[in-house]
């Protein structure tokens, strides 16, 4: 080895007491953005396989939808040769330390940290029933669902 | 080895089911990952540890899918011996394979799942039980093959190519083989954009092993009073980044293949404005 290599070896070997302990470097591929994707691929994917169920009516529940598409999710990242997207639905996230009784659920939570319990660290998604019985509730959505992510609510 | 249960005439069929659940790979699994002492402080399979193996859906229905378990089963119970003849012992392995992927099946297991299983037998339990040997002699902790190392960088491809295929790339693996002994193995994996699937590339180098040699001891870090950790070092650079890990088949598994990938999406989430 000449001198350069050995100081090549002698940086990397120091790198690797970073934050994970055991990465050197910018972790740089698109991965960010087409894991976004990903996710509203199985979204899609997920909502069109409960289409052609008919399980889905209006009066259904908000709650049932989520169950169904979550089903529906898991159904065709098994069939996918990759299951590297990893998600859980409504979990009990507790806002505020003084408070117990401070929680929100959101319906969908995608995370890539081992640990799915810090709330900084993950995707979330809501499914809303926009038509049903009744007027429509896209302008609630807005006003309040959509309030929800804008103020943090999940952070 | 092949076992059976003794029981009374009723139900025959039954207990043929269970019979060929309890002798496939995924009934050891789950024996091992519920048991607290299989594979660690002994290597019997305790009566509670076989009342804690869950049983398919279909245990009771008139599923064409155990058509073809119930056959191997009968197979195996007819045929099954402790020293078979070379051409039998060919025959017993290849039952016992199909009898493993029709319990499968039967589960419904994902790919990856019958990865985790197959993987956890071979590089866990079986370490586990045999560790009083010389670590050398056990198929976990030798060198990894280039195949090895092949099927490792392929379940990586396919993993985070489910992710990256919705932006148009995808991931070009190239499986590093040394002409001398190498602490460590290297894979590097490149994105690129507008193909449909990489094909992997072996590259013979050599001189490299020094270098490696050199970088193999500062990957061990000592957490506590003889207790140290070795770990695995990720090297991003542009378009690629490479794996570089001890030369052991365990930790070059296609189960490592699947925690690596992950590792390499949260690091990957954590230096972007999502993190």
């Amino acid at each position: 080895m000449d001198s350069t290599e050995i100081d090549e070896a002698a940086e990397i070997t120091n790198g690797v007491n970073n934050l994970h302990g055991t990465s050197y470097g910018s972790p740089s591929l698109d991965i960010d953005i087409s894991y976004v994707r990903a996710v509203l691929a199985l979204f899609i994917a997920g909502s069109i396989r409960l289409r052609a169920k008919k399980v889905v009516y209006a009066s259904i529940a908000e709650d049932h939808v989520t169950y169904f598409l979550d089903e529906e999710m898991r159904a065709v990242q098994r069939a996918n040769r990759s299951d590297i997207i990893h998600w859980i639905i409504q979990p009990n996230i507790k806002r505020d330390r003084t408070d117990p009784l401070l929680r929100c659920e959101p319906d969908f939570v995608f995370f890539w940290a081992d640990e799915e319990t810090d709330p900084d660290l993950c995707l979330y998604a809501e499914a809303k029933r926009l038509f049903g019985i009744g007027a429509s509730l896209a302008g609630k959505y807005v006003d309040e669902g959509v309030l929800d992510f804008i103020e943090a609510r999940y952070g | 080895m092949y076992y059976g249960i003794p029981s009374i005439d009723a139900h025959p069929d039954l207990v043929y089911r269970l019979n060929a659940i309890f002798n496939s790979k995924l009934a050891l699994y789950m024996a091992f990952m519920f048991s607290s002492g299989l594979g660690w402080d002994r290597r019997l399979i305790e009566v509670g540890d076989w009342q804690q193996i869950r049983l398919p859906k279909s245990i009771l229905n008139e599923d064409a899918a155990w058509t073809e378990v119930l056959q191997l089963e009968q197979w195996l119970r007819e045929n099954w011996q402790p020293e078979p003849s070379p051409s039998l012992t060919d025959e017993i392995f290849g039952v016992e394979y199909r009898l493993d992927q029709a319990v499968f099946r039967l589960y419904e297991l994902s790919e990856q799942e019958k990865i985790l299983v197959e993987d956890t037998l071979q590089y866990n339990l079986t370490p586990l039980i045999y560790r009083k040997q010389n670590l050398d002699t056990l198929d976990a902790f030798s060198e990894p093959t280039p195949d090895d190392l092949a099927a490792y960088a392929e379940r990586m491809c396919l993993q985070l190519d489910g992710i990256l295929r919705y932006n148009n790339f995808r991931l070009i693996p190239k499986v590093y083989i040394f002409q001398e002994a190498s602490p460590l193995c290297i894979c590097q994996f490149t994105q690129k954009e507008g193909i449909e699937r990489g094909v992997i590339n072996r590259v013979n180098i050599h001189g490299l092993e020094k270098a490696l040699s050199l970088l193999s001891p500062a990957l061990r870090m000592e957490i506590s009073d003889h207790l140290s950790i070795q770990r695995n070092l990720r090297i991003y650079d542009g378009q690629s980044f490479w794996i570089i890990k001890p030369s052991e088949k365990r930790l070059w598994s296609e189960t490592a293949a699947l925690i690596d990938a992950d590792a390499v999406v949260r690091e990957h989430m954590e230096a972007s404005s999502f993190g």
